[in-house]
């Protein structure tokens, strides 16, 4: 192993360390430095990123070697938005700048609208009626299943249901019927939220115990 | 009838005779019939208007008619209450131990004095009264005087003067050059230290029983006092007065006069203020002096009285709130009768006030131990436990016998993949999750090498390509490395959801070289895709749902009959099994307990067997420590709700 590779074992080793010492408070100076160090890393790689592999090979190669096939007048377009993009900077001129993030924001509106109702909407719900599909045939775990799926889904929607009824001298309350499913679908709703806190543990052991087991790795080829 | 003007001056009616009419008016009448305009002449249009403001006229513009007005008119009458006013200055011929007063009766008093005088006041009130209710007749004019609700001088001797002659005896006490108050607390009368010394005027109201009364008690009294009414507004520009109690009445020289105190009217200019807000008041650096100044009498009431004086009394409302509104705090006084409801009102409005004025304090922790601790208390068992199969190797449980549906629909996708055949990547994961990631889609990278696949990869993170590089150069050690050819790293792709549309329509253009700077789509990994339905598959690896959720809406449709596989995180798996069970994913592996699924599903060797046996460890312990969190928890609740209730009712009652 040469002395380059040990350095930058050891650096990963310690600046792992230190980020441990959050135990102590975040306002530990060694733990302010490191996590510094890593943002400003991190910012840097991705400015490199999009300066290397955006900028230059889509705003100033198609103009520089248009040898290569780029179309220059397809290259422009981005470019001039891209200009009017720095107006943003100035607050007197902002108003420039409106017209390229209009065209960001309805470019992505059209596409993510598109795709969810496309690809999330119409396709769940025509899973969730596929399993009451009879011609798939009678299997009771699967019938529990669709039944349970369809119960909880439907007192999650009414548990988001807030309105109510009016009764002369009395406060605006929820029919009996939707009270008991909301509270159901706040059951459900709970299930949910401690699945998705369970995901969020999983995955912070699932990463603490990877540099855990960097430090001792290097510490093990310390000592050998 | 005669009528008042603003002066005070009393002048006839208009309907009175002429004959009546002075002979200043008489003129100004006559002078007024000879010139034009009858009124006068207020000079040329805008002439006026155009003067400078505080700009006078001329002498010399100054209409004849006035210059004679100035010339005949008489001097103006002293103001009624002059007269008034002149007996209470020689009130010490009337009572002759009362000194004569040199000074002008609208001087203050001192502490001592007005104590003094407040006392006297009292029993003459009471005495007062205890004659009206014996009268058998009652001058007119005079109703039983109100008893005031809110404030009353209060006396040490509660007992009214039995006799004329005790009451005289009494007042003969209120010397101002003996100081000796009689038996009045100067800290219930008052706090003002502004109050100069100044001999006691008092008045007395004459009685139905003229024979025994004195002469001077037949002085005609004012009328019917009018009930005492609370400004709590602050005092006029020219010497604010902060929350001084400003006792108006048209009949304040009476009122004064029966408590021995000096009427408003009469305080010179540039100390005119509310005198019952001097009264309220206390200044403690004037008082001080006053003291010093002051001899200690033979009784030693001084003393006491200044012991009393140096209790300060708390505060209404803090000094700092009303700082930006007043400049003179406000204190509770000693002459307010407050009941005890009052005082919880007042302390009701305090605390609104602050309430609207400071922020919330912070809530304190009542946990013993500080969250600091805890915290490092939970981390240092953390690492103990999870460093212990780390450092030994000890394996706390075996290998998962069971698979979950994701995994197994995974490793059937992956087999189905034709050999040679270009399969894309995707990944768009944060390095804080490279850890877990990277073991979750290492078996499947190692299988997708298995069939030889040529590997596009991309990623919508700026982060991304790196850590793609890293990935898969750490699944086979260098030895058995895949072919580089086999790999085109495509980069980072800009854009995000709209970036994956142009990705997906055109892979080509929307990519056209690779991370290196070279052209993409002619190197051996790349050179057979045109579409992205060249592809074989698509392997999505992140940890972010809606990043992993706008993919899949992406793709749907645009991959026909093509697998789509995703690797994700613990925390994103729960979201992105519905996708799986509508089969729009054809295999789903989440987190790093299904990749170990993955390995022994493929009855690979388990990688890293210790790094998960430490993963199992901590996950072992969260587990405890969250139900003995929640065991704690639910009896905290218990036992707080119990006490907080014994609370309430205690306050209820």
């Amino acid at each position: 192993m040469s002395a380059d590779t040990i350095w930058t074992i050891t650096a990963f080793a310690l600046t792992a360390g230190v980020i441990v010492s959050y135990l102590i408070g975040e306002k530990y100076p060694p733990f302010k430095i490191i996590a510094n160090l890593f943002i400003g890393a991190a910012a840097g790689y991705a400015a490199t990123v999009a300066i290397f592999q955006v900028i230059y090979p889509r705003l100033i190669v198609p103009f520089i070697f248009p040898s290569l096939g780029f179309s220059q007048i397809t290259a422009i377009i981005p470019l001039v938005l891209a200009f009017l993009l720095l107006f943003k900077a100035v607050p007197r001129l902002s108003k420039v700048g409106n017209v390229a993030t209009g065209v960001i924001v309805g470019a992505a509106a059209g596409v993510i609208i598109g795709g969810a109702l496309l690809g999330t909407i119409l396709t769940q719900a025509k899973a969730a009626i596929t399993l009451f599909d009879p011609d798939l045939g009678l299997q009771s775990g699967r019938l529990v299943d669709a039944l349970f799926m369809l119960l909880g889904t439907i007192s999650t929607l009414v548990y988001f249901q807030f309105g109510g009824i009016r009764r002369p001298g009395k406060a605006v309350e929820r029919p009996k019927a939707t009270r008991f499913l909301a509270g159901l679908g706040k059951f459900f709703i709970a299930i949910t939220l401690g699945a998705l806190f369970a995901g969020v543990i999983s995955s912070t052991m699932a990463v603490l115990a990877e540099r855990l087991g960097f430090i001792v790795q290097t510490i093990q080829t310390w000592i050998r | 009838m005669p009528f008042k003007n603003r002066t005070g001056s009393t002048s006839k009616n208009a309907d009175s005779p002429s004959q009546e009419t002075p002979d200043w008016l008489k003129k100004i009448r006559e002078k007024s019939h000879l010139e034009k305009p009858a009124t006068p002449p207020l000079g040329a249009f805008g002439e006026a208007e155009n003067r400078q403001f505080g700009e006078t006229e001329k002498p010399d513009e100054i209409p004849q008619w006035l210059k004679e007005l100035q010339k005949t008119e008489s001097p103006v009458p002293d103001e009624p209450e002059k007269s008034e006013v002149d007996w209470i200055t020689r009130l010490h011929e009337i009572l002759p131990e009362t000194p004569r007063s040199d000074s002008p009766s609208t001087t203050l008093y001192s502490d001592e004095e007005l104590a003094a005088m407040a006392a006297a006041a009292r029993k003459l009130d009471e005495f007062n009264r205890v004659i009206e209710e014996q009268a058998s007749t009652q001058p007119l004019g005079v109703p039983p005087e109100p008893a005031p609700t809110d404030f009353h001088l209060e006396s040490s001797s509660p007992a009214a003067p039995e006799s004329p002659v005790e009451l005289e005896g009494s007042i003969s006490s209120f010397k101002p050059e003996q100081n000796q108050p009689d038996s009045a607390n100067p800290e219930d009368i008052t706090r003002d230290s502004h109050i100069e010394k100044e001999p006691v005027h008092i008045e007395l109201k004459p009685t139905g029983n003229t024979e025994e009364s004195v002469p001077w008690m037949q002085t005609p009294v004012m009328a019917e006092p009018e009930p005492v009414s609370i400004d709590t507004t602050p005092s006029e520009p020219v010497e604010p007065q902060p929350n001084s109690f400003d006792i108006s009445s048209d009949k304040s020289e009476t009122q004064s006069l029966e408590s021995g105190i000096p009427a408003e009217e009469n305080l010179p200019t540039e100390k005119k203020k509310s005198f019952f807000s001097s009264l309220f008041r206390k200044d403690e650096t004037d008082s001080s002096e006053d003291a010093e100044d002051e001899p200690e009498d033979e009784s030693g009431q001084n003393d006491e009285a200044a012991a009393r004086t140096e209790e300060k009394p708390e505060p209404l409302i803090p000094e700092s709130v009303l700082q930006p509104q007043y400049n003179r705090s406000v204190e509770y006084s000693g002459r307010l009768d407050i009941s005890e409801s009052q005082k919880a009102s007042i302390h009701l409005l305090k605390s609104m006030l602050m309430g609207e004025i400071q922020p919330p304090a912070p809530t304190a922790t009542q946990s013993k131990i500080s969250g600091r601790m805890l915290r490092l208390c939970i981390g240092i068992l953390l690492l103990i436990v999870m460093l212990f199969p780390l450092a030994t190797g000890f394996m706390l449980t075996d290998q998962q016998a069971l698979f979950s549906p994701g995994v197994v629909s995974m490793r059937t996708a992956v087999n189905a993949l034709p050999e040679n055949s270009p399969f894309l990547v995707i990944t768009d994961f944060e390095p804080a999750f490279a850890g877990e990631l990277k073991a979750a889609a290492i078996g499947v990278i190692d299988n997708l090498m298995m069939k030889n696949l040529n590997l596009s990869v991309v990623s919508t993170v700026p982060t991304g390509p790196a850590l793609a590089r890293d990935l898969i150069t750490s699944v086979r050690q260098a030895a058995f490395a895949y072919p580089p050819e086999k790999i085109s790293y495509l980069g980072y792709l800009p854009g995000g959801t709209t970036g994956m549309k142009d990705f997906i329509h055109n892979p080509r253009q929307a990519l056209p070289l690779l991370d290196t700077g070279r052209y993409a789509w002619t190197y051996p990994a790349t050179q057979d895709v045109f579409s992205i339905n060249d592809y074989a598959g698509v392997l999505i690896i992140t940890e972010n749902t809606e990043t992993g959720r706008a993919w899949i809406e992406q793709l749907h449709g645009n991959m026909a009959d093509k697998p789509l596989l995703m690797v994700v995180s613990a925390q994103s798996a729960p979201l992105m099994r519905p996708y799986l069970d509508s089969k729009q994913l054809n295999g789903l592996i989440g987190g790093r307990v299904e990749g170990a699924m993955y390995d022994r599903i493929m009855e690979a060797p388990a990688r890293s067997p210790v790094i998960t046996a430490s993963y199992q460890a901590g996950m072992l312990v969260v587990a405890v420590l969250i139900i003995l969190g929640g065991i704690f928890g639910l009896f905290h609740g218990l036992f707080s709700s119990r006490s907080s209730s014994s609370k309430e009712n205690w306050y209820v009652s």
